[in-house]
């Protein structure tokens, strides 16, 4: 109880360092804020959206991203809340904003949070566990706190990467061993700052621990997988180079078979193929 | 080129000839870089050979030899684990053929 107290003061401490960082944009803080109202209308939320161009640009950029694998383009973003529902937009509209700080920090690790979305994506529907849609979008964000802590903790980020390339462990576990914290911590403490969902924020604060929440264990799952494929592919860059642990847990809760781990690979490589091309990298 | 049986065709091989139907309607084009869900289903509609392009490069060997190193390297800790064992396993096969 009492390390867990201290872990909270610490991630306390850490966040109230980051005064540098920026909030939410208006726009998306008040769609936010429309999706949190029970009267709020998809249509209503669609015209929100569609009032920033920036914003709705990148929506529907996102929604004909060819792992979601509707069949026609969605040319409207109406459409586009409608197809995905309310809690994907808001998770979508939040992540759009935080992916041009991911895209800032280095192609590689870009391509990972988007190999681990797609990752996430295809193996829930192949395994028919929680809802693809939002669950890709936990892969989209799970580093977050990595990316926070580069740019506004970068002595603590440099020493942990020296930490983890020198000892060949795993970035969470040097960070452990210095911050006391992992980069699931920071993340998902921001993440309950920027008021997004306990289903987004849950799987993200849980992804390398070795036991399960208490609610969306599958969705905890599947991004847990999700990255051990995306990592055992080289697919992008995290900033460590050790493979991390595999949980028994997560074939547990997934009731996955070692033999059915080939399949959910070649589907994950699959729909992976195009990530180079899509963020304008040859080699990331 | 080459003529392989289509279970030793790898994922990523790209194609060395457009691939044609009996009708002659074009199934995929030459280049097309073959994706194991393409493999599988090619194979459902009968197909057993395929003519893929050779890519004996010495520089894509090079490339492969250096991104096996980096995921021996990444699996090195990696001891009694079945199911990570079992994903380098595949990411290895995928890089070697």
């Amino acid at each position: 109880m009492l390390a867990k107290r201290k872990t909270v003061a610490k991630l306390d401490e850490l966040l109230g360092r980051l005064d540098k960082l920026p909030p939410l944009p208006k726009s998306i803080q008040r769609i936010n804020q429309m999706i949190d109202r029970r009267e709020t209308t998809l249509d209503a939320v669609g015209q929100e959206i569609a009032s920033d161009p920036a914003l709705a640009i990148q929506v529907l950029q996102m929604v004909n991203s060819s792992f979601y694998g509707y069949a026609k383009e969605v040319s409207s973003v109406k459409h586009a809340v409608v197809l995905l529902g309310l809690n994907v937009i808001r998770t979508l509209v939040s992540s759009s904003w935080i992916t041009s700080l991911v895209k800032g920090f280095s192609l590689g690790f870009h391509h990972h949070s988007l190999a681990t979305a797609r990752a996430s994506f295809v193996i829930s529907r192949s395994l028919g566990v929680g809802e693809p849609e939002q669950i890709s979008t936990l892969g989209l964000l799970h580093d977050l706190g990595k990316v926070i802590m580069c740019r506004y903790l970068p002595l603590e980020f440099a020493a942990v990467t020296e930490l983890a390339g020198r000892k060949h462990i795993c970035f969470h576990e040097a960070e452990q061993r210095i911050l006391g914290l992992t980069h699931a911590a920071i993340g998902a403490g921001l993440l309950v700052k920027w008021n997004l969902p306990d289903r987004t924020i849950i799987p993200i604060e849980y992804h390398h621990r070795d036991e399960l929440p208490k609610t969306y264990e599958d969705e905890t799952a599947v991004l847990m997988l999700a990255n051990l494929i995306v990592r055992a592919e080289g697919l992008g860059y995290t900033g460590d180079e050790a493979m991390p642990q595999f949980h028994n847990i997560i074939a547990e809760q997934l009731d996955l078979k070692v033999d059915d781990l080939k399949m959910l690979s070649d589907e994950v490589c699959d729909c992976n193929r195009d990530i180079p091309r899509y963020i304008g990298a040859k080699m990331v | 080129m080459k003529t392989v049986s289509i279970d030793d065709v790898a994922v990523n091989t790209a194609l060395g000839i457009d691939l044609k139907n009996d009708a002659g309607s074009m199934i995929l084009r030459r280049g097309t870089l073959l994706s194991a869900g393409m493999i599988t289903r090619l194979r459902k509609i009968g197909i057993k050979e395929l003519t893929v392009a050779s890519i004996d490069s010495s520089e894509l060997s090079a490339e492969r030899e250096d991104l096996l190193d980096a995921l021996r390297f990444r699996f090195k800790k990696v001891k009694d684990s079945p199911y990570l064992l079992e994903l380098k396993r595949i990411a290895e096969k995928r890089l070697s053929v």
